[in-house]
């Protein structure tokens, strides 16, 4: 457990120093906090605008620096070979990669810790409250992105950065549109084409072995504040922790065979 | 986590037997087949060199021993131990080629993470990090950001990086290349320093005068086979020994009639020089020499350098190829 924690403290470490991270997250401040001039220019809709905005903000920029922190965590260790200096130590591969996931894990966590509080201030200085339900919202983000950290992380052990980059951002993607994947399924299914009817079958494949992201998305529900069924967190945590399990399993399998050249 | 030995109980801390390997660098690239059936060992205490040209498969060999490569067939044991189990690494210390460290930590970070990827306890690791600062000469520099280090200074942190968790064997792939003499001959004296208490080293290069300065036993490889091993002593006498002998103010005619006898004779600033490549004529040119009525000068035997034994295994496979 200790090499786990320290190759997680030094990613965390590697990431806090550098300028292209602290440019996104200062990014992602921006952003966020500009909801303050949109909410200012929408009469009586401020708090909506504001609450939108952030959740928003905050979903995006929490799924871009898992993707770029979790493919460049890796793949960096491989090309500079930084690599070679803790696998020659005596530690196991699959501790090497929980302890790049943890790290990955790390910095998104924190920095959708911070644009949170900095959330909640904003919805303070506009509502005169601060309005901890949406902070429902950022516990589901924090979830879906313990899956994606999963997805670099399996993506980054087989495939090269800019392939597991492609893959990563197309799982989100496709994840996130996954009921619109399944309207497609059912036209397909009920067109009289016997090509129709194949083409199903990939496309139910791909259905159930992608993560479905779009549970994660309750914006809606919070902003708008409808009630989410009971125990919805719980099936969200569960799902969760068990397809990041499955997938970084996967990774361990993949990577422990590998040369490293 | 027992090391493996051999009949008369010579131990040996890292074997490779029998073993090949091949790369396959993508679909529709010529395979390479760096190492082809190679069998070799470490032995406890000794500084082993491995030299071999460039390409000659040296840091594949090291690779293998610690897991970082899997052998394509054949046997690789690290300390008794499959290297794919991460115990048998416990009492090694690396230094890899060109080593790249993480340039966003400070010295005295990084050593602190090598200790903790050891699995060393907190209060034992500050005192050994202070020391092997000290031992490889950063002291003053333990705050300083890797990237601001020059290359001497980074594979001086190497080393210490590599015996934090004083290894029983050390093994340094090219730990010398890009040093300027100074820093060559700093890493050296570490070296020597470092083959304490029993330990093996291992370390490859292809300066040969590295080699012969700090090694007790050689393996020279060359297209992924052992092209010659021994005790660098035995290496380098197993080939004869020239002699070269000198006459001064040499009498008329003396050259021709050496030449007539197949020497190889030079002359220069009114000396002469006899290269013999075999010692038993040396009999024969001296009674020529005294003859002739000429002085001898000198008889000096020439032991033939590393060089000399690289080039006769290397050089002729080169060819041969
Ligand atoms: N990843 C790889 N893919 C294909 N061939 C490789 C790969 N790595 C090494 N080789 C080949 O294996 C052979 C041995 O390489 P290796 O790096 O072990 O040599 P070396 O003795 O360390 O040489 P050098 O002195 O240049 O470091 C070479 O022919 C090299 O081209
Ligand atoms: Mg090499």
């Amino acid at each position: 457990m200790g090499q786990i924690l320290a190759i997680a403290g030094n990613s965390f470490k590697d990431s806090v120093r550098s300028r292209v991270m602290l440019g996104v997250f200062f990014l992602a401040i921006v952003m966020i906090v500009s909801s303050l001039v949109l909410g200012a220019l929408s009469f009586g809709e401020e708090r909506k605008i504001t609450a939108d905005w952030g959740l928003f903000c905050t979903s995006l920029f929490g799924v871009i620096i898992t993707i770029v922190v979790g493919i460049q965590q890796i793949h960096k260790e491989i090309d500079k070979k930084t690599l070679y200096n803790v696998l020659a130590k005596p530690v196991s591969r699959s501790h090497f990669l929980f302890g790049k996931y943890l790290g990955t894990m790390s910095v998104a966590v924190a920095s959708i810790l911070i644009m949170a509080i900095v959330h909640q201030g904003l919805m303070l200085e506009s509502t005169g409250t601060f309005e901890p339900r949406l902070l429902i919202g950022v516990l589901a983000d924090l979830l879906m992105v313990m899956i994606l950290a999963s997805v670099a992380t399996f993506f980054s052990s087989v495939a090269s950065p800019f392939m597991a980059g492609l893959f990563t951002t197309g799982f989100f993607l496709a994840g996130r549109w996954l009921h619109e994947m399944k309207y497609l399924i059912l036209q397909l299914s009920r067109m009289d084409s016997a090509f129709a009817h194949y083409m199903t079958w990939p496309l139910k494949g791909l259905y159930l072995a992608l993560p479905n992201f779009a549970i994660f998305d309750i914006d809606g529900e919070l902003v708008h504040q409808i009630a989410l069924p009971n125990g919805y967190l719980l099936l969200l945590a569960g799902y969760s922790i068990t397809y990041s399990a499955v997938l970084l399993l996967a990774a361990v399998r993949a990577f422990s065979k590998r040369d490293f050249l | 986590m027992k090391p493996t030995a051999n009949k008369d109980n010579t131990i040996f801390l890292a074997e490779l037997k029998s073993v090949n390997k091949v790369f396959r660098p993508g679909v529709g690239k010529k395979t390479v087949h760096a190492l082809k059936n190679i069998s070799l060992e470490v032995r406890q205490g000794e500084i082993l060199g491995l030299l071999g040209p460039n390409g000659a498969g040296k840091t594949t060999t090291i690779k293998l021993l610690l897991g970082l490569l899997f052998p394509s067939s054949g046997k690789v044991r690290l300390f008794g131990e499959n290297p794919a189990d991460p115990a048998s690494r416990k009492k090694v210390g690396f230094l890899p080629e060109n080593p790249y460290f993480y340039d966003y930590l400070t010295a005295r970070e990084y050593m602190s993470l090598a200790a903790r990827l050891c699995g060393m306890e907190k209060n034992e690791t500050q005192k050994a990090i202070n020391y092997l600062l000290e031992v490889v000469g950063l002291t003053g520099a333990e705050g300083k950001y890797l990237r601001k280090f020059s290359k001497g200074m980074l594979q001086r942190l190497g080393l210490a990086q590599a015996l934090i968790n004083s290894p029983d064997l050390l093994i340094l792939d090219e730990p010398m290349s890009g040093l300027d003499p100074l820093g060559r001959r700093q890493v050296r004296e570490l070296i020597r320093n470092s083959n304490v208490r029993g330990r093996s080293v291992l370390f490859s290069s292809h300066v040969l005068s590295d080699v012969e300065a700090i090694c007790d036993r050689v393996i020279i490889i060359n297209h992924g086979q052992v092209a010659a091993q021994g005790l660098l002593s035995d290496l380098v006498s197993r080939n004869e020994t020239k002699v070269e002998i000198t006459v001064e103010r040499p009498p008329q005619g003396l050259k021709d009639r050496l030449e007539a006898k197949g020497c190889v004779v030079s002359e220069a600033g009114g000396v002469l020089s006899i290269r013999l490549a075999d010692p038993k004529m040396q009999d024969v040119v001296i009674e020529e020499i005294h003859g002739a009525g000429g002085n001898l000068h000198s008889l000096v035997p020439l032991r033939p350098s590393l060089e000399d034994v690289f080039m006769k295994e290397v050089g002729e496979k080169a060819e041969g190829v």
